[in-house]
């Protein structure tokens, strides 16, 4: 289920579409301004400013709220209060989204936000409270992790997508503590994170058109990180010295800290998907951080000197490599370089108004068909 | 797929043929751009070695000797303005676009380093005197020069806080977030009438032909500037809060003024939070006073829901008018 309509979700994909033939000089300012009148923004977007402005703004309101109600009980049923909040925002984003059309807005990011980091405070107060010897992490974690993956895909929220693979690692290491000389704990957290891109992976793949690609995008890259951050801890770990480490498991986590970005290079060039290449060197800069960390074999300084000419001959190279047109797979063309929606959605968009006469939709039709049947690719558009 | 979107816009005469074709031209299956990747390695690897070099400079001046340093720190300026020179298009006063990749860094590391040469030979030799800050002005005139001869932004910023910074405004003196100089009065004017003339110099630039492109710019430092000057008066100046708070009121309404020409959230919201800034705090500290206790923070977390909330109503409302308009 998402939270928004899906006639309106296409119109958004063609205007994303517009913008960037717009942005690309593909169309001229006349026609861009046509389908802006034609296909006005069904939802309510301001653009970035806008967006972090009405989010510190209900921030500000959410949590000067929530201090009243509390100062009235005298902090006495914070837990209660945090879940009333919790309701209160919930209920809120609902109206927004449903009667203001709010889609991203900043404030509706922010209830969304406040609304689980109240929900899963306040259930953790109150399971401190009256379970004993629960504690406060692990049922924060659970909650906010639950709801972190309904709001990702029920409201695509990117943030909420990238911070599930966060709480389920949080809630890993707290509940494993005494295995964590073991490594028990790396070892789950690894497992986690496999099923977390093989479910994010399935999700993107589903038939389009895909609403919850992008959500199911951002789970697969933040589950990635977390696989690579998994073992790559524990060297970290042993820089402390704070546990022990036999020398099969130090090989093991070097291994996995090197191997990884590499796999995920190798991945990303052969499959063409530019996320794991930026995985991918973000991970050699982890490494070269990693080296430096734990073994030190120079000066920071001067490890930040020898990196820095490390990427810049690499990148030399490769720009060089590749502006002399030599693969015939990749480009330095700034030009190629472009994000598109999901084609299923623009599917859906051609199929709708090729059934349409007129560009503004008549009541009681939509994709597949609605109350009419038949003008739609059937299933859920 | 994307092309049968376009096909149907065609269609419903909302696009040309023409704009069709040239859709179909780059829907064509190609090659993959790298081009931000690689980018950002680059500037990942120029970062990392400016700042290592600076630091190793730092840390081991007494076994490099003065002179190497000196003679390192010229050495690589002038290979980055030589280079630059001798690449860059012909000098024009409307924007000139950037012959390649590597001309951008150049001349922002070669820029770096000027101001890091000019503050090493202060700081060693006192070379520019202690009069009329030389060792801050010199490098700002090099730096609009360099900003204006190149068409470069980046260093104009530079070039924009170095004139701050030979004003007397510096935000690096090991205060919280460096900002406390700014409750001496003196500071606080002098960073308004900066950015008061930054704003007049935006406009002034806009309506002639050097560099208009640099318009947007100078406007943006002026208008934070001025803004965080005048939240400060109503912050630090007691005396003088209303005339400061007058002040922001006045700078919210050109904020306004500008949001509706240019149809623009960002200004919007800047004309929408200075003022509050400023009167959140005036509320706070002013006029719940005569209040103690318990029902002066009841009063100012009251404050903040009624107005968080009218502020968001009001941000809503105009942003649809903006966009309506």
């Amino acid at each position: 289920m998402i939270a928004y309509p899906k006639e309106g979700l296409n119109i958004r994909a063609l205007r994303e579409l517009a913008e960037a033939a717009h942005d690309q000089h593909s169309i001229t300012e006349e026609e861009w301004t046509a389908i802006n009148k034609a296909y006005p923004d069904p939802f309510f977007s301001p653009r970035l400013f806008g967006r972090i402005g009405f989010g510190i703004l209900t921030l500000f309101v959410s949590a000067a709220l929530a201090g009243i109600l509390l100062m009235l009980v005298d902090f006495d049923a914070a837990g209660e209060i945090f879940l009333f909040m919790a309701l209160l925002s919930f209920a809120a984003l609902t109206w927004f989204v449903k009667n203001k059309s709010h889609f991203h807005s900043g404030i509706d990011d922010m209830l969304l936000h406040t609304g689980i980091i109240y929900a899963a405070s306040g259930a953790a107060i109150l399971a401190d409270e009256h379970v004993s010897s629960v504690g406060i992490i692990s049922p924060f974690s659970i909650i906010a992790g639950g709801l972190y993956l309904v709001a990702a895909f029920v409201f695509l929220n990117r943030i909420a997508a990238l911070l599930v693979p966060l709480t389920a690692s949080i809630l890993i290491i707290e509940l494993f503590p005494a295995y964590q000389n073991g490594m028990l704990s790396e070892w789950i957290i690894a497992a986690i994170m496999l099923v977390l891109i093989w479910l994010a992976r399935k999700v993107q793949k589903a038939p389009s058109p895909n609403y919850k690609a992008e959500a199911g995008f951002w789970l697969e890259m933040a589950a990635a990180i977390g696989l690579y951050c998994a073992f790559n801890s524990q060297v970290v770990k042993d820089l402390s010295g704070s546990a022990y480490r036999t020398i099969g498991w130090f090989i093991f986590s070097w291994a996995w800290t090197i191997a990884i970005p590499i796999l995920y290079l190798i991945y990303g060039f052969t499959t063409q998907r530019i996320a794991y290449i930026r995985l991918g060197l973000l991970g050699c800069c982890a490494i070269a951080l990693t080296i430096q960390l734990v073994v030190h074999p120079v000066s920071d300084e001067t490890m930040m000197v020898i990196f820095g000419i490390v990427c810049i001959i690499t990148a030399a190279f490769l720009i060089f490599y590749y502006k002399k047109g030599n693969s015939s797979r990749y480009s330095f063309d700034p030009g190629t370089s472009r994000h598109l929606p999901d084609p299923g959605l623009l599917a859906a968009f051609a199929i709708h108004a090729a059934h349409q006469p007129t560009t503004t939709s008549p009541q009681n039709t939509e994709f597949g068909g609605g109350d009419f049947g038949g003008g739609g690719a059937g299933g859920d558009y | 797929m994307a092309l049968s979107v376009f096909e149907r816009l065609m269609e419903e005469g909302l696009i040309s043929a023409g704009s069709l074709e040239k859709i179909r031209e780059k829907e064509k299956p190609g090659p993959t751009s790298l081009h931000w990747e690689w980018r950002s390695l680059l500037y990942l690897g120029i970062i990392l070695f400016l700042t290592g070099t600076g630091i190793i400079i730092y840390t081991h001046l007494q076994q490099f000797g003065y002179f190497v340093i000196i003679g390192t720190l010229i050495l690589l300026i002038s290979l980055s303005y030589t280079y630059c020179f001798f690449v860059k298009p012909p000098f024009s006063w409307s924007a000139m676009a950037s012959p390649n990749i590597w001309y951008d860094y150049s001349l922002l590391a070669g820029g770096s380093l000027l101001v890091l040469l000019a503050a090493y030979l202060q700081s060693q030799f006192n070379f520019f005197g202690s009069s009329w800050n030389l060792d801050l002005f010199v490098p700002m005139v090099m730096l609009f020069f360099t900003a204006y001869y190149y068409d470069h932004r980046g260093i104009l910023g530079m070039a924009i806080l170095s004139l701050a910074a030979w004003l007397g405004i510096t935000i690096n003196n090991a205060t919280a977030f460096g900002l406390n100089l700014l409750n001496e009065p003196d500071v606080i004017r002098t960073l308004f009438l900066l950015g008061c003339g930054l704003i007049a110099l935006s406009v002034v630039i806009g309506q002639n032909r050097f560099k208009p492109h640099f318009q947007e710019i100078f406007h943006q430092f002026g208008i934070h500037f001025a803004g965080v000057a005048a939240v400060a008066g109503v912050i630090n100046e007691s005396k003088y809060y209303l005339i400061w708070l007058a002040i922001l009121l006045v700078l919210a309404m050109y904020l306004m003024r500008t949001a509706f020409r240019k149809k623009s959230t960002y200004y919007l919201v800047a004309a929408c939070l200075y003022p509050y800034a400023g009167l959140t705090y005036i509320f706070m500290e002013n006029w719940t006073k005569s209040l103690h206790g318990e029902p002066r923070i009841y009063a100012n977390l009251g404050y903040a829901v009624i107005s968080g909330l009218i502020l968001i109503g009001v941000i809503y409302r105009l942003n649809k008018k903006i966009t309506q308009s």
